[in-house]
């Protein structure tokens, strides 16, 4: 499966992380942001509970922040974060918690994340980001609509955003345009179609 | 839409959402509005996000993200900024306190043992800059990071007879210390504050372009001139 958003990632994190190295606290708060829930959604899945996989991300930044003049290829970012989420997500499984020493000899995981699964991961990692490239209100719906986790009613939605009832349908609907517009530029839409 | 790569039908949590807007009557798998099919992709972008990251199992508990931010002070401490205004050092360089400029001695990026004319060996990558004065000397390797836009790391070592408890060496844009005459109490944004360890080393990270390192060395303030990253 090929990753049509390679390119038009170059610059993002590794501006990001590069503005982490002169001591930008926001960039850092930004890759936060952006990589918090993949962290522990790879956690989780992994079937550690909430408490062990929040200790994995803190685990997850903890080494990306000791790591930050060591890491050779920032423009695949992405990619490393996925492959070591789920290797801290493995060793805390195992009950062999150790970011102390860089220098430790890292036991091998097992079963490593496959191209299939890092591909997806990173695909929702860009999907994510897009959405947070919405203005306010289209932001707020689309998650209301699509990505809340407890599924408002059309009421609540109507009474939370302040939008009629009747709107929400055309509102939703040039949102998503915006969306897939925001979509074309991460690279994950194809922008010739 | 059909097809084993179109889960967007298939994922009939999602789209009992989609589908039970008031105002539109039920859709079927092969009927879909007209708004629909113009963003049928962003549908389909957003149902296979759902199903990575975007179901509730993945969302991480309140706060989360908050102390992960905090993270960059506690674990890397060296790199915060110090954007407190410099003024109170300025202001005493500025001031009756003594002003040094160091003496730039060997820049390998520009000379070779300090014969002039000649090239710096062939690997730019790590330069060597090096200043005396009478309080103060100051060695510096500089680094280029592999990729292309990444701060070069530098590391240094500062020469004094003692190095005080808490001793710092602050990297200042060159822009915003004037080349000559005297300085002025000012305000100074993005100085980068590195603390100097008992031997005299520290590191730092400097993004390319032309810096002034200040180190403050009892009643004196030594100025290092011309750091071009």
């Amino acid at each position: 499966m090929s990753r049509p958003w390679d390119a038009s990632r170059d610059g993002g994190d590794a501006s990001l992380l590069a503005a982490c190295l002169v001591g930008d606290e926001q960039a850092w708060a930004t890759l936060v942001e952006r990589y918090t829930r993949l962290i522990f959604s790879i956690a989780r899945k992994s079937g550690l509970n909430e408490e062990d996989a929040a200790d994995v991300v803190q685990n997850v930044f903890t080494i990306v922040l000791r790591r930050l003049e060591a890491l050779q290829h920032p423009e695949r970012f992405s990619s490393w974060l996925i492959t070591t989420s789920h290797r801290e997500s493995w060793r805390v499984g195992r009950g062999r918690l150790d970011t102390s020493s860089d220098d430790a000899i890292e036991p091998v995981d097992p079963q490593p994340p496959t191209d299939h699964q890092v591909i997806e991961l990173e695909h929702a990692t860009l999907v994510q980001e897009a959405v947070g490239q919405l203005d306010d209100r289209c932001r707020q719906l689309i998650e209301s609509l699509f990505l809340a986790d407890d599924r408002p009613s059309y009421d609540e939605i109507s009474q939370h955003l302040g939008i009629a009832i009747g709107s929400i349908g055309p509102i939703r609907a040039r949102c998503l345009k915006r969306l897939r517009a925001q979509l074309q530029t991460v690279g994950v839409v194809d922008a010739s179609v | 839409m059909t097809g084993d790569d179109k889960t967007t039908f298939s994922d009939q949590a999602f789209w009992d959402r989609v589908q039970t807007s008031p105002e539109r009557p039920l859709a079927t798998s092969e009927r879909v509005g007209d708004e629909e099919v113009e963003v049928a992709d962003a549908l389909d972008q957003l149902v296979r996000y759902r199903r990575t990251i975007g179901d509730p199992e993945s969302s991480p508990p309140v706060g989360l993200t908050r102390r992960m931010a905090r993270l960059f002070g506690d674990v890397r401490p060296d790199l915060v900024i110090r954007r407190q205004p410099l003024s109170s050092l300025i202001d005493r360089a500025a001031g009756g306190v003594q002003r040094l400029t160091a003496s730039m001695v060997i820049d390998t990026g520009t000379l070779v043992g300090g014969i002039a004319g000649l090239r710096a060996a062939a690997d730019r990558r790590t330069r060597q800059v090096a200043f005396v004065s009478e309080v103060a000397d100051l060695d510096l390797e500089l680094t280029m990071m592999e990729s292309a836009g990444m701060p070069w790391a530098v590391t240094g070592q500062l020469g004094m007879s003692t190095v005080p408890p808490e001793q710092t060496i602050w990297f200042v844009p060159a822009g915003q210390v004037p080349v000559s005459g005297d300085l002025e109490p000012r305000a100074v944004d993005e100085a980068v504050q590195a603390p100097v360890n008992p031997d005299g080393y520290f590191t730092v990270s400097l993004i390319a372009g032309d810096w002034v390192g200040f180190v403050e060395v009892g009643d004196a303030v030594v100025l290092f001139r011309e750091i071009r990253v």
